[in-house]
């Protein structure tokens, strides 16, 4: 499934960085602090400070900033796309995590307030986790105005971190930049991203079993449990199958993406969690991901429902149909094999009645 | 307990035929099922769960995502060539499984391959990269790898390497007047030809002028060896005596034969003395290999028909097949040996030889080319149906071979999986499942592959979502009487093959790969 993403920048987190003079040499450089005051950013908004202070006085442009400008994610807006059960609601912020999207392009407002003609030295917005993006109308020579611009993507920028990690952009200058040009606001990433689905089902609030189905047969769950004697664990009472629980994933190891969209629908004796995979990652071997539920039950709050171990596995190879066998045995890892249930044999026959 | 309730016959279900998915959920017969996955059928009136899976690798690390893989009958076993995607999605693999405790390779590596054809010749393998193309209308076509090659490979291990080969590229041959001997005084045109350890000759080369002796033999020295570490023997043609009073001095322009005898067993002595032939002697012609391929170009298809290696859908020419001389499976000629469908925007699919004729397929159209004799680029081409065709592995392959068995083909339309021996039985033998087969996704045909187990009396299909379609035809191959069901995984299944008679090998890839930017 192919899915239209847009990830809207929000609240400015912190800044840092170096304005480093390239010529004439030698290299000049002022510090972070200097370079703080040179730029003044608003709410969701960069102010591009295209001068640098140096030995006491400003010193004109022929430089490059070098610096990180650190955005918290304000919200991912989807939109468009085939089949999309409307899971996501578009609104609240999205869980995902971990998806690379297949295309992306950075778009901003740059409002031009000083009309030098250095001010077209905004060459290059990358984020510090190596998406590159170039303003491919920075040959202006006379730039006074806004412009809505779009660059192009040239390195694909990994959202797990902008997301987790805050976005960081680095404003890349030309030469000549020798004072403060004007601002970029409405920054923002859109592009596609390809979606999988997989589902899990808690039989139990302290049991939790996933099943993998035909559309993820990469992943394998296990059973886990909540614990019994731990005074905060969630049992069948305290849940009210009639309101929305919001489940949170929570990794144990950040390193290891667990690309989802979640939703958890509730039965009486069963919860569906419906988990869309953003493109499935390579991860291999177990990795726990702490279950929270939060909302509908009977307190407020939020209690850990268990722990779930999610078996990335890397199951594909050559295998043989066995005459008489009970189970699927698998490759889960190099060494490592693992028998699973043949998945739900099942037939249903048609209307019978006379 | 009553016979009966009030209005109300008991039914008997004693029979199971498996899924009956074709129109209105409620016209289900009784005796089908409107929805089964996971079971096999036992007997008429029994069905159980479906037979687990096994790991085919042992004691060894499994040869990962895996999306094809061929049955490979070396000189002496039962084999697999499987082709593996590299984790970075672009890079394709090609290993050689010999038996569950020994894989070979890769044998082959290149980018871009995401699919092969392959097929097995005088224990070696005919090895051909392809890829899916979208067309300026969406839909995928396959398509010989552009750039790339017919390779083959022996079976041993080594890498496969491209088919045919260069001629000799310089050097000056010395001929001179040999011992007592006999040729037919006059003047010849001699050449070296090279073979290589898989019996392909090269063109002619370094063509020499000289007038032999009613007498004496000819000698040959300063024969060059070939930089082809596969070259392994080289031969010495001529042309018969040429009428001084005609003679143009075009080294090119007259007709070679080979020498009987005037082979050189290596590629290393670089002499060959006291020839003696008369032109009566010169028979086998060597002329024609003046115009054949040395690097052939990689197709999406590959059989064999009437001992020659057929190739289909290169890509600069993907309506037309290559043809090869018989028996020699690297000789295919550029001019001759050449036939062609129409052009319509749809490459070849497929090619299968059926009742001594050659049956080509588009996926919507089929034709059929008659032998006569002539070379392939005479043979006469006649239209079998301009509605229904195949995929490039949608014809069932039966034990070792993709082809016949007892005189028809189990064909993979988008009408269905039909029958066909010589034209399309109607209806199709999956007639009970008509829609179920319609919601397979049309423009990923090319995923689909068939095995027929006649042990088993089973077709085995991998769909193109990673499912497999199982058709149990213990009753009879007849749309009536066949049972499908469709199987699943908890890996998506993407390649089939038999081997030893009834061992069913099946390959699993990641999904994510069927979405990399090389699996358009």
């Amino acid at each position: 499934m192919a899915m239209n993403f847009r990830i809207i920048v929000g609240t400015v987190g912190s800044k840092t960085g170096m304005w480093s003079r390239s010529q004439p040499t030698p290299i000049e450089s002022c510090s972070p602090y200097e370079i703080y005051e040179a730029l003044i950013i608003p709410d969701n908004q960069i102010v591009v400070a295209a001068w640098y202070l140096f030995d006491g006085s400003y010193r004109p442009g022929n430089g490059l900033f070098n610096g990180s400008i650190n955005f918290f994610v304000g919200k991912i807006e989807l939109y468009g796309g085939e089949s999309w059960d409307g899971i996501y609601d578009g609104i609240n912020d999205l869980p995902v995590a971990g998806w690379t999207p297949v295309t992306a392009n950075l778009f901003a407002t740059v409002v031009i307030t000083k009309n030098v003609p250095s001010a077209r030295q905004i060459l290059n917005v990358t984020t510090d986790l190596g998406g590159t993006f170039i303003w491919d109308d920075a040959s202006d020579v006379n730039p006074e105005g806004t412009w809505e611009v779009v660059y192009a993507y040239n390195e694909v920028p990994d959202a797990f971190h902008l997301l987790t990690s805050s976005i960081g952009i680095d404003i890349q200058g030309g030469t000549d930049l020798n004072t403060e040009v004007g601002t970029i606001e409405n920054v923002y990433i859109q592009g596609t991203y390809e979606i999988q689905r997989w589902t899990t089902t808690i039989t139990s609030p302290t049991e939790i079993k996933t099943l993998a189905n035909i559309d993820v047969q990469p992943i394998e769950s296990v059973v886990i449990e909540s614990d019994p004697e731990d005074p905060d664990a969630v049992d069948f009472t305290q849940l009210d199958p009639t309101a929305p629980i919001t489940l949170y994933w929570e990794l144990e190891n950040a390193n290891i993406m667990i690309p989802a969209i979640i939703t958890i629908t509730t039965y009486y004796l069963e919860f569906i969690i419906d988990v869309y995979l953003l493109r499935l990652i390579r991860a291999k071997g177990k990795v726990p991901v702490a279950i929270k539920l939060n909302g509908g039950t009977q307190f407020e709050g939020q209690v850990l429902a268990g722990t779930l171990e999610i078996l990335f596995f890397d199951g594909t190879g050559v295998y043989k149909i066995s005459s008489g066998r009970r189970n699927d045995l698998i490759y889960v890892e190099e060494d490592v094999t693992e028998e699973f249930k043949i998945p739900d044999p099942t037939i249903k026959t048609g209307y019978i009645g006379t | 307990m009553p016979s009966s309730y009030r209005d109300h016959n008991p039914l008997v279900l004693d029979s199971f035929s498996g899924l009956w998915a074709r129109g209105d959920v409620d016209t289900t017969p009784l005796d089908h099922f409107a929805e089964c996955v996971n079971i096999k059928f036992v007997g008429d009136s029994s069905i159980e769960t479906r037979d687990g899976i096994d790991i085919s690798q042992v004691g060894q690390p499994p040869t990962p995502n895996i999306v094809r893989a061929y049955n490979y009958p070396t000189k002496d076993s039962n084999t697999l060539l499987v082709l593996s995607i590299k984790d970075d999605g672009t890079t394709g693999e090609i290993y050689h499984l010999v038996d569950e405790h020994i894989t070979y390779g890769p044998i082959l590596t290149l980018p871009d391959m995401m699919d092969f054809a392959c097929i097995p010749y005088a224990g070696r393998a005919y090895i051909s990269p392809f890829k899916s193309y979208l067309n300026d209308k969406g839909l995928n076509v396959e398509k010989g790898l552009e750039g790339e090659f017919l390779y083959v490979y022996a079976g041993d291990g080594t890498a496969a390497r491209k088919a045919a080969g260069s001629q000799l590229a310089s050097g000056n041959i010395d001929i001179a007047i040999g011992g007592p001997g006999h040729t037919d005084p006059g003047i010849h045109i001699f050449a070296v030809v090279s073979e290589t350890i898989s019996g392909y000759l090269t063109p002619p080369a370094l063509n020499e002028k000289f007038t032999t002796e009613a007498v004496q033999s000819v000698s040959f020295g300063n024969i060059p060896t070939s930089g082809n570490p596969n070259v392994t023997k080289r031969h010495i043609v001529a042309t018969k005596v040429i009428d001084p009073k005609v003679f143009n001095g075009d080294l090119n322009g007259y007709q070679f034969f080979f020498i009987p005898n005037a082979t050189i067993p290596n590629n290393t002595t670089i002499f060959l003395n006291d020839v003696s032939f008369f032109d009566q002697d010169l028979i086998d012609d060597a002329t024609h290999l003046l115009d054949n391929y040395e690097e052939i170009p990689a197709g999406a298809a590959l059989s064999l028909f009437h001992d020659r290696l057929c190739l289909f859908a290169p890509f600069d020419l993907p309506s037309t097949a290559l043809i090869s001389e018989i028996g020699e499976p690297e000789a295919i000629n550029k001019i001759n040996g050449i036939i062609a469908m129409p052009p319509d925007g749809n490459p070849l699919t497929n090619g299968q030889e059926l009742r001594d004729l050659l049956y080509v397929f588009k996926r919507s159209r089929t034709v059929a080319f008659i032998d006569n004799g002539e070379e392939p680029s005479l043979w006469p081409m006649v239209s079998i149906d301009n509605a229904l065709g195949t995929c490039v592995h949608g014809i069932a392959t039966v034990l070792d071979s993709g082809s016949s068995t007892v005189d028809y083909l189990i064909v993979a339309t988008f009408q269905g999986i039909s029958l066909f021996n010589g034209r399309y039985i109607s209806p199709e033998l999956s007639w009970k499942i008509e829609t179920f087969w319609n919601a397979l996704d049309r423009n990923q045909f090319r995923r689909i592959q068939i095995v027929n187990a006649p042990i088993q009396k089973e077709l085995y299909i991998v769909l193109p979502d990673g499912r497999v379609l199982c058709c149990n035809y213990s009753d009879g191959m007849d749309p009536k009487s066949v049972c499908w069901v469709p199987w699943t995984y908890v890996v998506p299944m993407s390649t089939v093959a038999i081997l030893n008679i009834d061992e069913i090998i099946l390959g699993a890839r990641l999904f994510e790969l069927m979405l990399s930017p090389m699996d358009t």
